[in-house]
């Protein structure tokens, strides 16, 4: 009897790990914390195809370098990365696997003190 | 006991079978013939009469009935399959409530947007998030742009290095 309730309890836990959320750090700017900041835009758009989230930040050094210790700290996980300096601009990017879909993960840095972050993917990735 | 002696035709059996109800037959004969009784095809009124007197029907009963271990593994199988079974109904219910869930949220557009700490109408929010995609889009292009001018760059100093 204990080794069925042991089978049981192994399948419930593997049907549960199955699909899982990406939990991203960089996730962190769109959790409605930075929803009423003034040197804050943020784009949330969920359809069934596609899973974005863009974060723009205007002017605020402090707020640029949470940006990219939050992206850096992604950044082991990704499977492949860029950081690409063109012109003065600097862009970094990476892709991150989950459920077997890309996750795009993209930080452009403008001059004054701003950035541009955005998450993009298809839904099944977020699940 | 021989094995030609298990290929009697049936009049020498039906012989043999007269003897032994006649009480013809020795001790040993008698448990010959029931030897050769419970191991032939061959029929008669005799033949059955007589194993009906040596009890060999009696017998055959005993090959049916099933071992205990029989019983016991068939225990075990029920069991497995129990529980199977409800491991697949409880994977079936949970794959079928996240579906359900997914169905729900992929049918639901959800598009908001934040300008500068205030939220913006759902129309400014749906151009603003547009443009913002736009502008990703744009920017991943330009980085696999950059990216592949690059490295046709590296491949030709490669190449140049290589010829001289």
């Amino acid at each position: 009897m204990n080794k069925y309730i042991l089978i049981l309890i192994f399948t419930i836990f593997s049907i549960t790990a199955f699909a899982k959320a990406p939990n991203l750090h960089v996730e962190k700017m769109f959790d409605g914390s930075y929803n009423a900041n003034k040197s804050v835009s943020l784009n949330v758009s969920k359809t069934p195809e596609k899973y974005f989230r863009g974060c723009t930040v205007t002017n605020n050094k402090s707020l640029l370098n949470i940006v990219s210790q939050l992206f850096e700290k992604d950044l082991p996980r990704a499977t492949r990365s860029q950081d690409i300096t063109n012109m003065g601009s600097r862009f970094r990017s990476m892709v991150i696997i989950n459920n077997g879909e890309e996750i795009y993960i993209g930080l452009s840095y403008d001059e004054n003190n701003g950035c541009y972050l955005f998450i993009s993917g298809s839904q099944e990735a977020f699940k | 006991m021989k094995t030609e002696e298990l290929n009697l035709t049936i009049d020498e059996l039906n012989k043999l079978c007269h003897l032994y109800m006649d009480c013809k037959l020795s001790v040993l004969e008698e448990k010959e013939l029931e030897y050769i009784l419970s191991k032939t095809a061959l029929t008669s009124p005799s033949i059955e009469e007589v194993k009906n007197l040596m009890k060999i029907q009696v017998l055959k009963p005993q090959y049916i009935v099933p071992r205990k271990t029989t019983f016991r593994n068939w225990r075990y199988i029920s069991g497995i399959a129990a529980s199977l079974a409800i491991i697949f109904s409880m994977g079936y219910y949970f794959s079928f409530s996240k579906s359900s869930s997914s169905l729900q949220n992929d049918s639901s557009v959800y598009i908001a947007a934040y300008s500068h700490g205030n939220r913006l109408s759902d129309k400014e929010a749906i151009s603003a998030t547009y443009s913002a995609m736009a502008k990703a889009d744009s920017l991943m292009n330009l980085a696999s742009l950059i990216e592949r001018k690059n490295m046709l760059k590296a491949n030709d100093i490669i190449n140049e290095t290589l010829i001289n």
